[in-house]
């Protein structure tokens, strides 16, 4: 299984994801919400990220199939580059 | 000494031996720079009124439902307890609410009027005991040299902490208060580099939520009735391009002129219309950062720049330095001016607006109060008119809320909300 994030930026970025958290999903007006995270133990994801692509839109895939798109509402960069989505 | 978390010795005018007994509550104002305050009635015939709990340097006008008045005397003298205050004596009582335009406190030592930011926060916090040097807040007079507000101090329990961030917070500036210093928060040059050598933990966020594209200043704030005269609005336009319409309002109601609340909107939008990343590090504790310094950030883990650092926590049982800092993304948004506007009703002085036979009179002035002749007005996006010699035009209207835009040659274009 492979993930992949596609940040629609202008260009488009693609990263490879570590790991992605939970698909949040609530009633009562709670936007669906997942987190990414992406390797950054080079500074890879700090580089490409200098500039963060916030509320850009940003689709999740697994095995090229999109499974949450939202846009970037904050993103976190320490040992893993961590990137908030809301639906 | 007051500590920053207690309040300013303000006083009641319960702590008065006379006062009228419905305004016991009424806290007896601070007044720095030029301002209208709504003052303190202090006997039941009407007859006199405080205006501040401090000698100031003049009263220039008495109003009374939005009329200048006649047969008033500035008193400066002390009250019962032995203390220093200025009010107004009228020659007879006022029919209305009374609104009077103050020159506020003087400095002590130089008799000047206090009315930069950095001579009223130096100033409070001598007052609460403190003993600020001559060039206490210096980075303030560098950063705005030609700055005046006008601020009133009347809420019972301001904090100390609150009152010298109401003066210099709404600027865009970080301040210290020992010893006292503060500057326009902007990136400098920086005082040391944040690398992997000397970094023990590091990390930086941006979130969505602290972006804005337009802002809306407040400005020319009225204590007497309460609110903000005018408001300048500036936008980000390729921001906006980028990320939305993100709208937010700026409280500067102590600036008083366009020009500086533009100034200081335009210099407060160009911070937050980008990503902005605030960093957390754990740091070696030799390094000697201050609040209000800046670093340079070099470190694999997060953005290479420079990060102004806003707080920092010296751990000296384990010799390490925490630092939070905050670090502009990409590069400075252009900023434009998009729109002035100016609150205007009825019963404002000098006769704005006036409405007879179905015709609404308006007098248009600059913000230092001279008719603007030769200016198109348009009401309600309908119909424009010139204003005459006076700065006077006049539509047939109904009464009610109306707004009227105004274009003068040498000019921003500027609208107003009227009530007639």
């Amino acid at each position: 299984m492979s993930m992949t994030l596609r940040v629609e930026t202008v260009p488009p970025v693609v990263f490879a994801v570590l790991d992605a958290g939970p698909q949040r999903a609530a009633i009562n007006g709670e936007v669906p919400s997942v987190s990414v995270v992406l390797d950054n133990a080079r500074g890879e994801a700090a580089a490409r990220l200098a500039v963060p692509p916030l509320r850009a839109r940003a689709v999740l895939l697994i095995d090229d199939v999109a499974v949450f798109t939202g846009s970037v509402q904050a993103v976190t960069l320490a040992d893993v580059a961590t990137l908030s989505l809301e639906g | 000494m007051r500590l920053l978390s207690d309040p300013l010795p303000l006083r009641v005018a319960a702590d008065l031996p006379r006062y009228r007994t419905e305004a016991a509550a009424r806290v007896l104002p601070w007044v720095y720079g030029r301002v209208t305050l709504s003052p303190v009635p202090l006997d039941d015939a009407g007859l006199e009124w405080l205006v501040a709990d401090h000698p100031v340097v003049a009263v220039e006008a008495v109003r009374s439902a939005g009329k200048a008045i006649e047969g008033w005397q500035l008193v400066q003298r002390l009250d019962e307890t032995g203390r220093a205050i200025a009010t107004v004596r009228l020659t007879r009582a006022p029919e209305a609410e009374l609104a009077v335009q103050v020159v506020g406190r003087r400095d002590d030592t130089s008799g000047a009027l206090l009315e930069h930011p950095a001579a009223i926060a130096a100033d409070l916090l001598r007052r609460c005991g403190w003993s600020p040097a001559a060039d206490a807040f210096q980075g303030l007079r560098d950063d705005f040299p030609a700055l005046a507000l006008g601020m009133v101090f009347a809420e019972r329990d301001t904090r100390v902490r609150a009152a010298i961030a109401q003066v210099i917070e709404p600027l865009g500036a970080v301040w210290v208060a020992d010893p006292p210093t503060a500057r326009r928060r902007a990136i400098g040059v920086p005082m040391a580099t944040l690398m992997v050598l000397n970094v023990e933990r590091i990390s930086a966020e941006a979130t969505a939520g602290e972006l804005a594209t337009v802002a809306r200043a407040a400005f020319g704030y009225d204590w007497a009735t309460g609110g903000a005269r005018q408001a300048v609005t500036v936008s980000a336009p390729d921001a906006v391009q980028s990320y939305g319409r993100l709208e937010v309002e700026l409280d500067m109601g102590a600036v008083r002129t366009a020009r500086d609340a533009l100034a200081i909107a335009q210099a407060r939008l160009a911070m937050i219309a980008r990503p902005g990343w605030t960093l957390r590090a754990t740091v070696d504790a030799y390094l000697a950062i201050a609040p209000g310094d800046t670093v340079a950030v070099d470190h694999p883990r997060v953005p290479a720049g420079s990060a102004l650092v806003l707080s920092t926590a010296r751990d000296r049982g384990r010799g390490t330095l925490d630092l939070v800092a905050w670090m502009p993304a990409g590069s400075a948004p252009r900023i434009e001016m998009t729109q002035r506007a100016q609150a205007v009703d009825a019963a404002r002085p000098d006769d704005s607006v006036t409405f007879r036979d179905g015709v609404a009179t308006f007098t248009i002035s600059d913000p230092a109060g001279n008719p603007l002749a030769g200016a198109a007005v348009t009401l309600d996006g309908q119909e424009t008119r010139e204003t005459d010699a006076l700065g006077r035009v006049q539509f047939g209207t109904e009464r009610g809320a109306h707004s009227l835009s105004v274009y003068m040659s040498g000019y921003s274009p500027f609208d107003l909300e009227v009530v007639v």
